[in-house]
């Protein structure tokens, strides 16, 4: 029954049981940072027009 | 009274971060976006701000499938991802968008097991610095699949 249950579980979902039991053969990349931006709202402009306009970082 | 507000909170293309998208897919670009309204004075007197932008794993049951990753080489809860853009100024009037981006997805999880499939949520926060003032957004859900 167990082994039913667990395969309606997407491939790579392990519980933290099962990742502690592999914890000697688990590897996970490095975090990514990503970036940030930002950009301003103009005011509503009557329909039709675009009312923003965007900058990045 | 000076007063700082995130109005929106949701999920976006980086490419297209003025349009919520709710669903992606792994390999998608991915961005956080957070719409704030900020009082005129805050800009006047030149005050800067520091913003969490949080991608949250819901699913918290230690039995279940609840995000984890190693650290130490420890298998450690993690139910979060937090990205911090500090001292960002008001460069954008008072009514703006910020948001943070990866070029795709799996970037922002890769090193968090649990959380490359299935429905998540994301929120963020905005501090003034040296000041009392703060907002909160609310959650915007999506989906990875």
């Amino acid at each position: 029954m167990a082994d039913k249950k667990r395969a309606l579980v997407p491939e790579g979902m392990l519980t933290l049981a099962e990742a502690k039991a592999r914890v000697g053969t688990l590897k996970l990349p490095e975090a990514v940072d990503g970036k940030g931006g930002g950009g301003g709202v103009a005011e509503p402009k009557p329909a039709g027009k675009s009312s923003r306009k965007a900058g990045r970082r | 009274m000076s007063f700082i507000n995130i109005t929106r909170v949701y999920t976006a293309d980086p490419g297209n971060v003025w349009t919520p998208k709710k669903t992606f897919l792994l390999n998608d670009p991915f961005a956080i976006v957070l719409n704030i309204q900020a009082d005129g004075s805050l800009i006047d007197e030149r005050h800067r701000f520091d913003a969490v932008f949080q991608i949250v794993g819901p699913q918290q049951d230690a039995f279940g499938f609840a995000w984890w990753t190693l650290v130490g080489g420890e298998v450690t809860m993690s139910p979060t991802r937090d990205s911090h853009w500090k001292n960002v100024g008001f460069d954008w009037g008072t009514n703006f968008a910020i948001w943070w981006f990866w070029p795709q997805y799996l970037n922002a999880i890769q090193h968090v097991g649990n959380a490359k499939l299935g429905v998540f949520y994301v929120q963020g926060t905005v501090s003034v610095q040296q000041s009392d003032l703060f907002a909160a957004s609310d959650r915007f859900w999506f989906k990875v699949r």
